[in-house]
């Protein structure tokens, strides 16, 4: 199942300067997977040991995945993954 | 050298700061402050991508901390009291209409209440991942206090010293 991936401008160094990437996955979980297996260290720039970073923003097409089921949140084909950097501070 | 930065620096030059705001521009976004005291306000200022320095346009923005709290005290510790947090993908879309419409969005804007308009810890941490600035944008933060407002200051990205410096911003009437 195809989901496309859109990648802010500060992340596209780990896609070979691609703006949008296509990867199988039936999860947002299993797109990240899918995606670190194509470019490798994105896992990284997205995730840490308690889920999405803080400083990063997952959005399963209008949603913030924080307010569906996280990583859990199920995908399918058609839908777009958007990747945004934060936009927030003290 | 942030390659980001070294991009932005010619394809969004307002990054590099030194910008002039527009009066009425100023106005609203002060109005913004006041009427959000004592919650942080946030939003955008654009202006004509001919004219890099100059601002022109505020676009107000609502702040959504207090739901990221509500949702995740752990990870969302902080109200809008101190806190501010825009929608990210509605901001990534404002951001790219501007483009297309030459009106881009040069700087990011917050308050901060009861304390000075400085560049806090959090918002350099936000901003700057892995030495790259996220966002081609210079930032304003006003300071709004029980007598109303009471600083104002432009910050840019310095990436040669990796933190965020102060920088003109002159107020103009035409």
């Amino acid at each position: 199942m195809p989901i496309t991936v859109r990648i802010p401008t500060p992340m596209r160094s780990l896609t070979g300067g691609k703006d949008e990437v296509s990867v199988q996955g039936g999860s947002v979980a299993e797109v990240i997977d899918a995606l670190e297996s194509q470019h490798p260290g994105v896992k990284e720039r997205l995730c840490d040991e308690q889920g999405v970073r803080r400083y990063v923003n997952l959005y399963a097409n209008e949603e913030d995945i924080r307010f569906l089921d996280n990583l859990a949140t199920p995908l399918k084909e058609g839908d777009t993954l958007t990747i945004v950097p934060a936009l927030a501070g003290g | 050298m942030s390659e980001n930065f070294r991009a932005w620096s010619s394809s969004h030059p307002w990054v590099l700061g030194d910008l002039r705001l527009h009066r009425a521009a100023l106005q609203a976004t002060e109005a913004r402050a006041l009427e959000s005291y004592p919650s942080e306000a946030c939003g955008f200022l654009c202006g004509p991508r001919e004219e890099p320095r100059r601002l022109e346009r505020f676009i107000p923005e609502v702040n959504e901390a207090d739901k990221y709290h509500a949702l995740d005290p752990e990870r969302f510790p902080r109200t809008s009291r101190t806190y501010f947090k825009i929608n990210e993908l509605r901001a990534q879309r404002l951001f790219d209409e501007g483009e297309a419409q030459g009106q881009p969005i040069k700087v990011i804007f917050h308050s901060h209440c009861d304390s000075s308009a400085h560049f806090s810890a959090e918002d350099a941490a936000t901003f700057v991942q892995g030495g790259e600035l996220m966002w081609p944008c210079a930032f304003l933060v006003l300071s709004v206090g029980p007598e109303g407002l009471e600083e104002r200051r432009l910050w840019r990205y310095e990436p040669s010293e990796g933190r965020f410096v102060e920088s003109p911003l002159e107020i103009v009437d035409e």
